[in-house]
């Protein structure tokens, strides 16, 4: 009898020390020295990880004219790594950067969704590039810049635009359909300029617009806000083409 | 042989048995660690790596969140995370409420690609939707992190900080703290066979740079300060906004704040 209870004890004292033995080898020195937080150093591996993303501001060493662009432009708000990925090797092995240029990459964040906040700017990627790829009107790095398009052709000689931007008979020549109606607009090159810079977006007009027919009682030389210097010689039934009220 | 043992000698016996089993357990492992800890009796410490106190904070801000899930894939480039959608320190959820108030949640790869190879339209189909919206999920960092207490080999710990970390060299890829995190946090790196979360990108916030996401975020829907810091945007935001935390009722106690929950969001 006495000699099982001994064997018992025997048995359970040596469970206990090969379990508390086992156990000693994965638990680090310092557990629990302080409740949640252990003590037994900083925790290098983690602090010591290489840094991927490192910022914007390196990006303009080499590349000012885009950063440049970059700067002045709504998207500022949005740093190089978020479209290109991370620098880090770029800049210290010289490894290349890839992106996708297709109008998928911009649908990331401009594709309509139900899901996104409605004051968030969401277009239907597809129809509004009309088969073509959103960087063939906008720069990147400037959404707004240039817009609206410039006519990348010559404008003298062809004064009806419609005879081949037509909505309803596609073209062999320029964008197959352009994202506004045509008819009402007679005068399309008051806002797609030939040759002159149209600048940043087109301002909103900040007040109401009825009962005031004629935009140049008020805006023109030597009057309450003249007309920007590149309208010169517009007319006054144009403006509400591009300008609207707020 | 018939064993006779009287009521006496048994409980005597077990008695001592029992105090025994304590004695040698709570006593051993304090024997044994006193030969190899080097930590016995240190103070305290309460400065993080860098030397200075930080009292860091994560914003997310669910109304300002686009879903186009840069911040899944800068997370996982920072942090050498397997690209697969199993395996996440970060994910976006897209939430979808009808008109009876059903909640659909799901996040399409985790949301690496963003949200527009399947809309909702395309998922769910008729759905009378009432509203939409993505919520960006992480590592809460817990105050009481129920992770940590059930780790059988002290793997997973809290910095003076309060990030939570994982030592890998100590993990034994058990999963128990998968299961103990409320908040699916965790998983398992399918390379080394240990746990892996997310660190708040641990090696750039003793930097002073933001973690990954909020980096690369566009739309500030992801912000993270020091609420010491009086320039810190968090802090200004921790004092004037009505913030919400996810899973109140378990005293997990995050770090991570929410503007903008809705009901249904776990």
């Amino acid at each position: 009898m006495k000699h099982l209870v001994r064997a018992g004890v025997l048995l359970v004292i040596v469970l206990l020390f090969v379990f508390v033995v086992l156990r000693l080898v994965p638990v680090p020195d310092a557990w629990e020295s302080f409740g949640f937080y252990r003590g037994g150093g900083d925790p290098e591996e983690w602090v010591n990880k290489p840094v991927q993303h490192i910022g914007s501001s390196i990006c303009n060493d080499c590349h000012e004219d885009k950063y440049g662009v970059w700067e002045g432009s709504k998207h500022i708000a949005i740093d190089c790594e978020t479209c290109h990925g991370p620098a880090r090797l770029h800049v210290e092995e010289g490894a290349g950067m890839v992106i996708n240029t297709a109008g998928e990459e911009c649908g990331l964040c401009h594709a309509e969704l139900i899901s996104r906040p409605s004051g968030f700017p969401q277009v239907d990627v597809v129809s509004m590039a009309g088969g073509e790829e959103c960087i063939t009107c906008h720069n990147p790095h400037d959404p707004r810049a240039g817009m609206p398009p410039e006519i990348s052709h010559v404008v003298g000689g062809r004064e009806d635009c419609l005879l081949c931007h037509s909505q309803h008979d596609p073209l062999l020549m320029g964008p197959p359909e352009v994202p506004h109606a045509l008819e009402e607009y007679t005068d399309c090159v008051s806002c797609h300029g030939s040759e002159e810079f149209k600048g940043a977006a087109t301002p909103q007009i900040p007040h109401d617009l009825e009962g005031r027919a004629d935009c140049f009682l008020c805006h023109s030389a030597g009057r309450v806000k003249p007309l920007p210097e590149d309208h010169v010689g517009r007319a006054a039934d144009s403006c509400s083409n591009c300008h609207r009220s707020e | 042989m018939k064993m006779r043992i009287s009521r006496r000698d048994f409980i005597k016996n077990g008695a001592m048995g029992l105090v025994g089993g304590i004695i040698i357990y709570s006593g051993i492992p304090a024997v044994l660690q006193g030969f190899t800890s080097t930590d016995a009796g240190k103070a305290v410490r309460l400065k993080g790596p860098d030397g200075e106190e930080h009292y860091w904070r994560f914003i997310v801000d669910t109304g300002k969140c686009i879903g186009c899930g840069k911040c899944v894939r800068a997370c996982k480039l920072e942090n050498d995370v397997p690209l697969d959608p199993e395996y996440n320190r970060t994910w976006v959820e897209r939430y979808v409420v009808t008109d009876n108030d059903e909640v659909f949640v799901d996040s399409p790869n985790a949301a690496i690609d963003g949200c527009t190879a399947e809309t909702v339209r395309e998922k769910y189909g008729d759905l009378d939707v009432k509203k939409s919206f993505f919520v960006p999920k992480l590592c809460n960092q817990c105050e009481e992190p129920p992770c940590v207490g059930v780790c059988p080999v002290g793997a997973t710990y809290a910095t003076r900080e309060g990030v939570v970390l994982v030592d890998m060299k100590a993990c034994i890829g058990c999963k128990y703290c998968i299961q103990a995190c409320p908040y699916g946090a965790r998983f398992l790196d399918p390379r080394l066979r240990v746990i892996d979360k997310c660190t708040w990108c641990y090696h750039r916030i003793t930097k002073g740079l933001p973690p990954a996401c909020v980096a690369v975020c566009p739309v500030e829907a992801r912000l993270f300060g020091d609420i010491r810091d009086p320039e810190s945007q968090v802090g200004r935001m921790i004092r004037e906004e009505r913030l919400g935390i996810l899973k109140p009722d378990l005293g997990t106690e995050p770090m991570v704040y929410y503007i903008g929950l809705e009901k249904g969001v776990r």
